[in-house]
């Protein structure tokens, strides 16, 4: 499939919003002028929400804006009550096609969500047409969002290796008792019988990573075969290097990047996140849909972040901020203009990165001291704006500016 | 000297879809390997091959011939079949890569030279310290690409112990995997050859292929089982230590290469 973006979202800043399960009325007239300003939304819609035709005004409205639409689903994991997900029980219960220990309790990632774990590897039993879990949930998948406009799939939990860490304790499938088998998903204890052959298998078995990644491969083919036209967004946290994974997805989503204590912005550091951010744009196949969320919620930590995603090409998203929020000023559309400058893999000078575009210029400070940046272009001028940091006054930058600690700027030319 | 112009048809459907967002204009229509279809793209300053814009999945049209660094090296799947030159692989120095499509693989065979590090100034002492090192950048391994390393030491040629060491470091969070060595007796033009496969998918984990089973390149207990991610920028490192302190120990030259199957 060729996709061509529609030039007015190839302006920077590029920003997304993540809006799923808001239901059809949360798309308001306010809401949907604020929506079709973004680059991408997932905005994924559940049965009852409304009819094909009603949930297709919203699509097809922020279609002809530009703005790419996805729709969610994951693979890994099933909710243990939701009624919309009783038909993946049954089929996985009836095929086999759970994830379980090898005494036959269910084990999952996660204690969080209310969910337990699939088993979609090629071991597990064929269904009477064939399939296995990747193909049934394909199937099952374009046949929900047959007429819907939608621009793509946002697959979530793309685990490039087995992750299991809990185990259901409780009385039968299904129970929200869950159990860790040790400290940690790294521990050699975990036992999970992924290939259904008896033998106890820890998230670092070399097989079963591979099957898991050619399992989620089989999917994406699965979909694709079905409507080619669909993007296929896969939310990893890898760079999807993988054999399996190289250039399989359209874009990828890098959930948790900042603002996050797991995220390598902040677990390793600022320049192995954009290294992480930069390696994630050459494992696809169109990293200008590529997603970088962030989740800070302060006025001078957002401005940080949307300033280092601006350092790449990616659209960036705030798990904190919705369409109804209070956006950063530095959140409209086309404010920078286009490059000049090509992606940065490194700082300019010491903790502070900085590109420069059409319209002016962004600075990302994120190191933990405050740094003065001299020699810069003439006639900038800060935003004019209302964070709550008072950042944004509209003085003019006369060749050198201090940004403080973790803050960053948009400056424009005046 | 006449050249002999073919002429393509494109169809308006077709420069319709191209991505010029105002800023190309066709300059030149020539069709020869030395200049072939192309115009000028303002917004890059380079002239681009109008054939290339129909690559499926591109955003962009391709450049006709670029250098980039690694880190700054193009989508391979927008590129397929395109070589590029790529500066700082090897460190110091520069290699010619094709994309196949989903990945950069050297032009020349399936092995690339990431790097080359002595003779050494620095001798080993009785502490164990690091000699030389390499820094690879993030994703140099891509899809099952693999680290080869040779190193060839010198040194006093007696029975004083003596320890050779390689280990592949997270400069960042100041950890080092897979220390690989030898000990004993090491005499004159001593080698050590290594191979280090990434045999973990996700996070481009490297293990050592060798066992514990002693011998040039085993792995050691303090390799554990942790693994190096390779997403980021890590360090190939020298180390060594000796026994006795007047006796000399040092690296004379050693070899990193990458290893790429295709895909």
């Amino acid at each position: 499939m060729t996709t061509i973006l529609d030039p007015s979202k190839l302006l920077f800043p590029r920003f997304g919003f993540i809006v799923n399960g808001q239901g059809r009325s949360y798309f308001t007239s306010d809401v949907m002028s604020v929506l079709r300003k973004a680059a991408l939304v997932e905005c994924t819609y559940y049965v009852g929400w409304g009819s094909v035709a009603q949930v297709n005004t919203v699509l097809d409205d922020l279609k002809a804006s530009g703005v790419h639409t996805t729709h969610y689903m994951v693979m890994s994991e099933i909710n243990s009550t939701d009624p919309s997900q009783s038909d993946l029980r049954t089929a996985t219960l009836a095929n086999g096609w759970l994830a379980r220990k090898t005494s036959g309790e269910q084990v999952g990632w996660s204690n969080s969500y209310g969910a337990w774990d699939t088993n979609p590897l090629d071991v597990t039993a064929a269904d009477g047409q064939g399939r296995r879990y990747p193909q049934w949930l394909g199937d099952r998948t374009l046949t929900n969002i047959a007429g819907y406009d939608l621009g793509g799939l946002k697959i979530d939990n793309v685990f490039g290796a087995p992750r299991t860490l809990y185990y259901n304790s409780g009385a039968g499938d299904w129970s929200a008792t869950y159990t860790a088998q040790g400290a940690n998903i790294n521990v050699t204890t975990i036992d999970t019988n992924w290939l259904q052959d008896g033998v106890a298998r820890n998230n670092f078995d070399e097989v079963v990573g591979r099957k898991m990644r050619q399992a989620y491969a089989a999917l994406v083919a699965r979909l694709r075969a079905g409507n080619p036209n669909l993007e296929i967004q896969g939310n990893l946290d890898s760079i999807g290097s993988a054999r399996e994974y190289q250039c399989l997805f359209d874009s990828l989503q890098l959930e948790g990047l900042m603002g996050t204590s797991y995220g390598r912005y902040n677990a390793i550091s600022p320049l192995a996140a954009m290294q992480f951010y930069i390696g994630a744009s050459k494992n696809v196949r169109n990293p200008a849909r590529n997603l970088m969320i962030g989740q800070s919620n302060t006025a001078a930590s957002q401005r940080m972040e949307l300033c280092f995603v601006l350092m790449g090409d990616g659209i960036h998203a705030n798990t904190n901020l919705s369409p109804t929020a209070t956006l950063p000023d530095e959140w409209v559309p086309g404010l920078l203009g286009t490059p000049v400058d090509a992606a940065q893999s490194a700082p300019t000078s010491g903790t502070v990165w900085m590109r420069r575009f059409t319209k002016g210029i962004a600075l990302a400070n994120v190191g933990g001291s405050s740094q003065t940046i001299s020699g810069l272009p003439a006639r900038l001028k800060k935003i004019l704006g209302s964070a709550a940091d008072g950042f944004n006054n509209g003085a003019v930058v006369n060749g050198s500016i201090t940004l403080p600690a973790n803050n960053g700027a948009v400056l424009l030319y005046y | 000297m006449a050249k002999t112009l073919s002429v393509i048809e494109v169809t308006t459907d077709q420069l319709a879809s191209l991505p010029w967002q105002g800023n190309g204009v066709m300059v030149v229509a020539v069709d020869h390997p030395d200049t072939p279809l192309c115009f000028w793209h303002a917004a890059s300053g380079r002239y681009q091959s109008l054939i290339d814009g129909f690559q499926p999945g591109g955003t962009l049209p391709r450049h006709i011939m670029g250098s980039y660094t690694w880190y700054g090296r193009p989508n391979p799947y927008q590129n397929n079949g395109r070589f590029i030159l790529i500066t700082g692989i090897p460190v110091g120095g520069s290699s010619l890569w094709r994309s196949n499509g989903v990945a950069w693989i050297p032009a020349y065979g399936h092995q690339q030279v990431l790097g080359r590090l002595g003779p050494s100034e620095s001798q080993a002492t009785t502490a164990e310290h690091i000699i030389d090192k390499l820094v690879l950048p993030g994703d140099i391994l891509q899809s099952w690409g693999t680290l080869r390393v040779e190193a060839n030491w010198y040194g006093s040629n007696n029975a004083n112990a003596k320890t050779i060491r390689v280990t592949l470091a997270d400069p960042n969070l100041g950890t080092e995997h897979w220390a690989l060595s030898t000990g004993g007796m090491v005499s004159t033009g001593h080698g050590l050859t290594l191979c280090i496969t990434r045999t973990t998918g996700f996070h481009k984990y490297l293990r050592s292929m060798n066992g514990g089973t002693g011998g040039v390149g085993f792995a050691t207990a303090g390799g554990g089982a942790d693994p190096l991610d390779t997403s980021y920028d890590f360090e190939v490192r020298f180390k060594a230590v000796k026994a006795v302190a007047t006796d000399s120990l040092q690296l004379a030259q050693a070899t990193v290469y990458g290893v790429y199957g295709e895909q």
